[in-house]
C-alpha cells in the first residue's frame, strides 16, 4: 500500500429415531412454562397414557392431515390454507382421559371432537368441546355455551381460565360413560352429566350425546393454532 | 370451530387474513400489535439461527426473541440454549402465521434463495424486517421487496460495515473532493465462492435436516453431503450468487453511498465459460452508471477470485478493497482503513471535518427506528438498488451479454438472453 496518508480508523427421516424421542418428550408430565417453549425434556410418559400424535408425522390420523403440520418440539400446527376440514384419530375411543396443550392465536377458533363419527357435523353427531380465544373482541358477545371448553350448544364452560393468547394452556378431558369433565389449566370448567340434559330441543339436535364411542378430532382449519403433548389413557 | 349464531363469523376476519396472504395481498385481517414505545422491547421472530443469524441474534438479544426458526434441528437446538423462552419452528411460514399476533419485527438470515419469500411474508403482515445481504436472490425479488417495504415499515439490510466510522470518513473524503471528480472505481475481493468441480452423490439428508424446507422456493433436488448445507450453498446459482453475491454488497456499498449511485445503465462481465449450476471462481464485472446531477458518469469494475488485482491505479493493494480513482489522486479503502494516493502528493493533507453522524450501530439503528419511526441507513429502498446492481453482474455473466439496463422498468433493453436469470418460478407452496 505504500506510505499513503493513512487513517486506520478503529474498526474493525429418517426422522424416525429422533421422532420417537420427540414424540415421547411430547407426552412429558413436565408442566408447560407459560409463554415459553419447553427445552427438550427427558422422555417421561404418564402412567397408562399413550401419545396420539407422535411428534413427527400424521400416523394414526385421518381427514385433514395436510392442514395439520408437525412442527418443532412435538407441536402440531393447524395452518389455514394447507388443507380443508377436520382431523380425526383413525381409531375410535369410548371412555378415556385425554390430555393435551394448546396455544391460541388472536381470534383463534377450533374445537375438540369426541365420540364423533367421521362424517357429519361433529358438534351434533358427536360432541364438540369448543376451542376458542375467549378474550377476542370479536367473540365478546358469544353465548356461554360457545366459550372455550363448552360442550357446544349443550353445556357451558366456566370462563376465565385461559392463559393469555400465545401462551400454552393445559387441558384434560375425561369422558367416562355419561360423565364428561374438562379441566383447563388446573381448573375444572365443565363437569357434566350427559343424562342431566333433558331439553328435548337439545336432545333432538344432538344425537351425538347418546353415542358411546367415536373418533377424537380437531374441528377446524381456518385459524392458526398449535397443539402438543396430545396423549390419552383409555378407561375401562 | 363453531361460531354459528354469533353474528360475526370466523371467516370474516381470519378468512380475510388467510385469503389475503394466499392472494399475495396485504395481511390486514389480524389485529396489529400496538406500536412499540421506546421503553418497550421489540418482539422479534428469527428466520434462521445459525451463521450470520447467530451473529444477528446476538446483536438483537437485548430485545425479546419470541420465536426462532431453523430447518436444521441441530442449529435450532443450539440457538434454543441461548434463547430458551423462544418458541421453536422449522417452517418460517408456520412460525409467522402463529406468531404474527405477538411480534413486531422479523429477522431474516437464511441462505439467499429464501430471503425474499420470508421477507415478503413478514412485510405483508406489517412487520419490520432486518434481512441479511444480499437482500434477495433475484433482481425481480429485489424490486418486489422494495415495493412492499414502501408502507412505513422499518427495514435494514445486514451490511454491518456500513455503520463504521471508517466508511463515514471515506464518504466525507469523496464528497469533500479529496481526489477530485471520480469517474472510475475498482472493487475487488480474492474470495472464490465458485463451483469446486467436485461430483456430488445424492444421499439421504441427515435426520436432523428438513431438506424440503431448506430448499424452500427453489426447485427440488437431492441432498448431497457437503455440497450445500451448511456453508457451501453460495457456490450454487440455485441458492446463492458466488463471490459477487457474497461480498459485493459490503464493498460496492461504499461507492454507492459516497457517489450517490443508484442503478447501472449497462453491465458487462468476463470470466470462464458460465456453468449452468455453479458460480465462477473468478469473475470481472464492469458497471456503467450515468451522471447524477453535477457528478460525472462512473465506471465501476469488480474483480474476484484470481482476478483480484495486486495493483490498482499504480498502487499495490491488499486482497480486498475499493479504489476511488479521481482526477487529482486515488483513495483506497477497505473495511477498516483508508489511504490517499500517491502518498507524497497528499503529505500534509487535512481531512475535512466529520459531517456524517456516528452510527449507534447497524442493528441498533433498526431497533431504534422500529420504536421511534426514525430512519435506517440501509433501508430496502437503498439496499434493493445495491442488491439489484450486484445481482446484475451475475445476470450479465450468465447470459453472456452486455446488458443495457432500463432502471425505470427493471428490464434489459434488447437482451432476451438475460430474462431467464432475473427471476425464478417458485415451487408449489412458496410465494412472494
Amino acid at each position: 500500500m505504500g506510505d499513503g496518508v493513512s487513517n486506520t480508523a478503529a474498526v474493525l427421516r429418517r426422522r424416525s429415531l429422533l421422532a420417537a424421542a420427540v414424540g415421547l418428550a411430547a407426552v412429558s408430565v413436565r408442566p408447560g412454562r407459560a409463554g415459553a417453549a419447553d427445552p427438550p425434556v427427558p422422555a417421561v410418559v404418564e402412567e397408562g397414557f399413550v401419545p396420539l400424535f407422535n411428534g413427527t408425522d400424521m400416523t394414526g390420523w385421518v381427514g385433514n392431515v395436510t392442514g395439520y403440520v408437525p412442527e418443532a418440539d412435538g407441536k402440531l400446527v393447524c395452518s389455514p390454507g394447507r388443507g380443508q376440514g377436520n382431523l380425526y384419530t383413525a381409531r375410535e375411543y369410548a371412555n378415556f382421559v385425554l390430555r393435551f396443550e394448546f396455544r391460541l392465536t388472536p381470534g383463534a377458533n377450533n374445537g375438540l371432537g369426541i365420540r364423533a363419527p367421521l362424517e357429519g357435523d361433529a358438534a351434533y353427531v358427536g360432541m364438540e368441546l369448543q376451542i376458542l380465544d375467549d378474550g377476542a373482541e370479536v367473540y365478546r358477545t358469544v353465548q356461554p355455551w360457545q366459550r372455550h371448553g363448552s360442550i357446544y350448544h349443550v353445556v357451558a364452560a366456566k370462563p376465565g381460565h385461559q392463559r393469555p393468547v400465545g401462551e400454552w394452556n393445559e387441558q384434560e378431558v375425561v369422558a367416562d360413560g355419561r360423565h364428561v369433565t374438562v379441566t383447563l389449566n388446573g381448573t375444572v370448567i365443565v363437569d357434566a352429566d350427559l343424562d342431566a340434559v333433558k331439553d328435548p330441543a337439545i336432545l333432538s339436535k344432538h344425537p351425538g350425546l347418546q353415542r358411546t364411542k367415536g373418533h377424537i378430532g380437531f374441528l377446524g382449519h381456518g385459524s392458526p393454532l398449535a397443539f402438543r403433548k396430545i396423549r390419552i389413557k383409555e378407561l375401562p | 370451530m363453531r361460531t354459528r349464531g354469533i353474528g360475526v363469523g370466523r371467516r370474516q376476519f381470519l378468512g380475510a387474513a388467510s385469503a389475503g396472504l394466499a392472494a399475495g395481498g396485504v395481511w390486514s385481517g389480524l389485529p396489529a400489535r400496538a406500536a412499540v414505545s421506546p421503553n418497550e422491547k421489540l418482539a422479534i421472530a428469527a428466520v434462521g439461527t445459525g451463521g450470520m443469524a447467530a451473529a444477528d441474534l446476538k446483536n438483537l438479544a437485548g430485545e425479546e426473541i419470541v420465536a426462532i426458526c431453523d430447518v436444521d434441528e441441530k442449529t435450532l437446538a443450539t440457538a434454543a440454549t441461548l434463547y430458551p423462552s423462544a418458541e421453536r419452528y422449522h417452517d418460517f411460514r408456520l412460525m409467522l402465521e402463529l406468531e404474527s399476533g405477538r411480534i413486531d419485527a422479523v429477522l431474516v438470515a437464511t441462505p439467499d434463495h429464501v430471503h425474499a419469500t420470508a421477507t415478503m411474508m413478514a412485510l405483508k403482515m406489517g412487520k419490520h424486517v432486518y434481512c441479511e445481504k444480499p437482500l434477495t436472490w433475484s433482481v425481480q425479488e429485489a424490486r418486489t421487496v422494495a415495493a412492499a417495504a414502501e408502507r412505513g415499515l422499518v427495514t435494514q439490510m445486514g451490511i454491518g460495515v456500513h455503520a463504521t466510522d471508517n466508511y463515514r470518513r471515506v464518504v466525507e473524503l469523496v464528497r469533500g473532493g479529496a481526489v477530485g471528480p471520480i469517474r472510475e472505481v475498482v472493487v475487488w475481493c480474492n474470495k472464490a465462492w465458485g463451483g469446486d468441480g467436485r461430483v456430488h452423490q445424492p444421499v439421504p439428508p441427515p435426520a436432523t435436516l428438513h431438506w424440503d424446507l431448506w430448499l424452500g422456493p427453489a426447485a427440488a433436488r437431492d441432498y448431497a453431503a457437503g455440497a450445500y448445507h451448511p456453508g457451501q450453498w453460495r457456490r450454487w446459482w440455485a441458492f446463492g450468487g458466488g463471490t459477487l453475491g457474497d461480498m459485493a454488497c459490503h464493498l460496492v456499498d461504499l461507492p454507492f453511498w459516497a457517489l450517490e449511485l443508484t442503478l447501472p445503465e449497462s453491465i458487462a462481465a468476463e470470466g470462464p465459460p458460465p456453468d449452468p449450476e455453479t458460480a465462477p471462481t473468478e469473475l470481472s464485472v464492469t458497471y456503467r452508471f450515468p451522471a447524477r446531477g453535477q457528478l460525472p458518469p462512473v465506471t465501476l469494475t469488480w474483480h474476484d477470485g484470481t482476478r483480484a488485482p495486486k495493483e490498482v491505479a499504480g498502487h499495490p493493494v491488499p486482497a480486498m478493497g475499493v479504489m476511488f480513482v479521481g482526477e487529482t489522486g486515488s483513495l483506497f479503502a477497505d473495511y477498516g482503513s483508508w489511504k490517499l494516493l500517491p502518498a507524497d502528493k497528499f503529505a500534509g493533507f487535512v481531512a475535512p471535518p466529520q459531517s456524517i453522524p456516528k452510527s449507534v450501530g447497524h442493528w441498533q439503528e433498526w431497533i431504534d427506528a422500529c420504536k421511534t419511526g426514525g430512519p435506517t441507513t440501509c433501508d430496502f429502498a437503498y439496499s434493493s438498488r445495491l442488491t439489484e446492481t450486484v445481482l446484475l453482474g451475475n445476470v450479465a455473466y450468465r447470459s453472456g451479454r452486455t446488458i443495457s439496463w432500463d432502471a425505470a422498468t427493471g428490464k434489459p433493453v434488447g437482451c432476451p438472453e438475460a430474462e431467464p436469470f432475473l427471476s425464478r418460478e417458485y415451487r408449489s407452496g412458496w410465494t412472494l
